[in-house]
């Protein structure tokens, strides 16, 4: 399938891009990144969940707040990035619609300037989440209970936080966002396998040098097309 | 060596030769217990740590007046669920104006003598709903509702005194039936000894009012029911009618007597019953149709149990040391009753009550003997000499036992406890008085094994048990927002008269929802708060200085109560459950002005 003639690699051209679509569209509406919470009086169906999700958070927040009395820890519930997220994936979700009904040469201009930008926004998202899980963890109320250091939760993994073990882990909607990636980079080269393939002659406005960088970053795997 | 000397030798050696087996003979047959042996016990009843018992155990409270729930087999204490006494710790029935405080008072004293907790049954099987218990003492009878353990109903029951047997009629529990064991004139009021006689009350499961009475002759002592619905029995001691211990043990027979309930709603249809304190009272004597049988039994029995497929209600001897077992399907086709009888084995001195393991074994608890024995129910009816298959001593004294779900159709033949009257010297003392002890018996082998024993207050009688995995699931893990909640956020007061104020609040970790609460003296004052948490076990109280008053909630709970703020001055409010870390700061003011000031 991958040496398809070129109507084939048209094809695969956009239904990358359609499959991308429906995943920035599941982005929209699943947890896009999660941390569950046990304790020893925690456990099974009681485990605390915080799910972050476009534009909101969800899950247990109102009994981390109770227990936060002690720990003295705010939960960043309403922050500008929280609120610019589900523009940011809707505006995503509309250019990989627009790629779709272009013309292949734009279409991979489009993926390829899609593919940066997602990745810049995964990079800056990942790096505002750790900027607010250490905020979370420094900047807490002076009159709490004593013995808890400050402490840095990792945005992927497990931290001892007083008696609970918090676990951060990407959500569904996490995974969606980074298959949309991968999806949109690789429609990108199919679309250039279009080009290539008409009488063997590059056609590609752009060489491929132009994007190097984009795929150093997450096209790479495109790249053993 | 002499002639005379090797004699004097001979003879003391034949003196310690005969000393030794004397002592050999008196040395007691129990085994004694090796190390191994006992850790092998141990790890039978052991239950580690954040696992659950497999059994739930439901112990009448006796004297206690309610009811006490443990986990078997471990035999740990789960819950003291209060009946027919305040419990200020739940908030049970202890501060006036409450729902349980007028739910208790209006039905009689604030103290009971429960002693048969029975299960509710669908299909001949427990469902998990309900379990109901009497209290003798004051004739009552109470529903607690398993869904959280709580009280829900209390109702005492006319023209009678001493409710002492309770049973559910079976399969699906069509009635739950009370006996007046003692007997009084009926109607009641006035002291006339001739027209004395005792009742058997037919209660509606739920509202627990009478839907009609039986008169019986004799004191009726325990009661149990046919599997299909159709038979109630009830062991009947004192057929003398004597007024003195003497005077009730002359007769060498007394009987088990059993009511036809089909007859007896017949009865009630054709109108043949009187109304006796706005109950029908049903006189067997004068119907058309016979409501009432009685089979001749040995003298005083005591316990009624029917076998698990219904075949059988055996009535256990007490002053006989017999169990009478009688075929149920001939009772209302033998000419005459005593040929109902299928057997009447020896079984030891002071049988008191019968359980069953499903696989055809009866086990009877010896009171005299202190002893559970286990004997075969078809053996013994065939005359089978080898029907004893086995006893266990117990300490001592034991009253009733039950085995494991034995009374549903479908017992697990797993445990079985005796519940003993005396335990003497089994605990560390505490005084003259000792607690009452529990034994619990292995019985899932041809043997018995005793595993272990576990005190309690006084003074548990019967005991029922439900599977974990049938009743666990069934139970709440937090109580749903009624619409009178106080929402959070919502917490205020408000003037409605110029001597009446309501209080609106909540509890949360770790405040109140009014840290101040700002009243007039004599202002009357309408409290209601709602826990708002929506955790498990995250319970919060509210006890006011001064005022005696003590709200538990259960979280989601609503619980109101009014008082009268007569008091001038700071009386401080606080959370009596141990909730968070901030607990003891979970507190705030009344503060009642002085009228004067």
């Amino acid at each position: 399938m991958g040496r398809e003639p070129e109507a084939g690699a048209t094809g695969a051209g956009r239904v990358g891009l359609a499959g991308a679509a429906i995943l920035l569209a599941l982005t929209l509406l699943l947890p896009l990144w999660s941390t569950r919470m046990e304790a020893p009086q925690y456990r099974d169906d009681e485990v605390l969940e915080v799910n972050v999700y476009a534009g909101r958070v969800s899950g247990d927040v109102h009994e981390i707040d109770l227990l936060n009395q002690y720990v003295g820890v705010h939960l960043p519930l309403d922050t500008p990035e929280l609120r610019a997220s589900p523009w940011v994936l809707g505006a995503f979700l509309a250019a990989s619609l627009v790629a779709l009904a272009m013309p292949a040469a734009v279409r991979r201009r489009v993926s390829i300037l899609l593919c940066v930008l997602m990745i810049l926004v995964l990079v800056g998202g990942g790096g505002l989440l750790q900027y607010r899980l250490y905020q979370m963890g420094h900047d807490r109320s002076p009159t709490i209970m004593t013995g808890v250091p400050d402490f840095t939760p990792p945005i992927l993994g497990s931290k001892k936080i007083a008696n609970f073990w918090a676990y951060m882990s990407l959500g569904s909607g996490g995974w969606a966002y980074l298959g949309a990636i991968v999806l949109v980079g690789w429609s990108a080269r199919r679309s250039r396998a279009r080009m290539v393939g008409r009488g063997g002659e590059l056609v590609s406005p752009r060489p491929p040098s132009r994007v190097e960088g984009t795929r150093d970053l997450a096209c790479s795997r495109v790249r053993s097309f | 060596m002499s002639k005379r000397t090797s004699r004097y030798w001979i003879l003391g050696a034949g003196i310690v030769a005969i000393l030794a087996l004397a002592y050999a003979c008196q040395t007691p047959s129990q085994t004694v217990q090796t190390a191994a042996g006992t850790a092998d016990l141990a790890s039978r009843v052991y239950v580690p740590i954040g696992e659950w018992d497999k059994y739930y155990a439901f112990l009448s409270g006796g004297q206690s007046g309610g009811v006490f729930v443990y986990g078997l087999p471990s035999g740990r204490f789960i819950r003291n669920i209060p009946v027919y006494e305040p419990r200020a710790a739940y908030g049970y029935a202890n501060v006036p104006g409450t729902e349980t405080y007028e739910m208790l008072h209006a039905s009689g004293p604030t103290w009971g003598d429960t002693h048969h907790p029975i299960l509710s049954e669908t299909g001949g099987d427990y469902d998990g709903k309900w379990l109901w218990i009497n209290d003798k003492a004051n004739s009552r009878i109470a529903r607690i509702d398993l869904s959280k353990f709580e009280t829900v109903a209390i109702a005492k029951i006319p023209n009678l005194q001493a409710t002492h047997g309770i049973a559910v009629i079976s399969p699906d529990t069509s009635y739950i039936i009370a006996n007046g064991e003692f007997e009084v004139e009926v109607p009641p009021g006035r002291v006339d000894e001739g027209s004395y006689g005792a009742v058997m009350a037919f209660l509606d499961p739920m509202s627990l009012e009478p839907r009609f009475e039986v008169l019986m002759p004799g004191n009726n002592d325990i009661n149990d029911s046919s599997k299909d619905g159709r038979w109630a029995f009830t062991t009947i001691y004192n057929l003398e009618g004597g007024l003195t211990v003497e005077a009730m043990i002359q007769r060498e027979e007394d009987a088990i007597g059993a009511i036809d309930i089909h007859a007896a709603e017949a009865a009630l249809e054709r109108g043949e019953f009187t109304m006796v304190n706005g109950v029908k009272l049903i006189d067997p004597n004068r119907t058309t149709q016979q409501v009432l049988y009685m089979i001749p039994v040995p003298k005083n029995p005591h316990g009624c149990d029917v076998t698990p497929d219904g075949k059988y209600v055996m009535g256990t001897g007490k002053l006989s040391p017999t169990v009478t077992i009688i075929d149920i399907s001939q009772i209302d086709k033998v000419e005459n009753t005593r040929d109902a009888i299928a057997g009447q084995p020896d079984v030891g001195l002071g049988p008191l009550h019968t359980t069953f393991d499903g696989r055809g074994n009866a086990y009877t608890s010896l009171f005299v003997d202190s002893q559970l024995v286990k004997w075969n129910i078809e053996k013994a009816i065939a005359g089978d000499p080898t029907y004893i298959v086995d006893r266990v001593d117990v300490h001592y004294n034991v009253g009733h036992t039950q085995a494991t779900l034995a009374e549903t159709m479908h017992p697990t033949g797993e445990y079985l406890l005796a519940l003993n009257k005396l335990s003497k010297d089994q605990y560390l003392p505490v005084g003259p008085t000792m607690p009452e002890a529990q034994e619990l018996i292995d019985i899932s082998g041809e043997k018995m094994t005793v595993l272990a024993s576990f005190p309690s207050e006084p003074e548990p009688h019967d005991a029922v048990f439900m599977l974990a995995s049938d009743l666990a699931p069934r139970v709440i893990q937090t109580e749903e927002l009624t619409p009178d909640a106080v929402a959070e956020g919502a917490s205020r007061i408000e003037r409605v008269g110029p001597n009446e104020v309501n209080v609106y609040m909540t509890a949360i970790r770790s405040k109140y929802g009014l840290n101040e609460v700002r009243v007039k003296q004599g202002d009357k004052v309408n409290l209601r708060i709602t826990n708002v948490e929506t955790i498990r076990d995250m319970s919060h109280g509210w006890a006011l200085e001064d005022y005696g008053i003590n709200l538990a909630l259960d979280p989601g709970q609503t619980r109101e109560v009014t008082f009268i703020a007569d008091k001038p001055g700071t009386h401080w409010y606080y959370c009596t459950w141990f909730c968070s870390a901030l607990h003891l700061e979970m507190r705030g003011r009344l503060l009642v002005e002085a009228a004067d000031g």
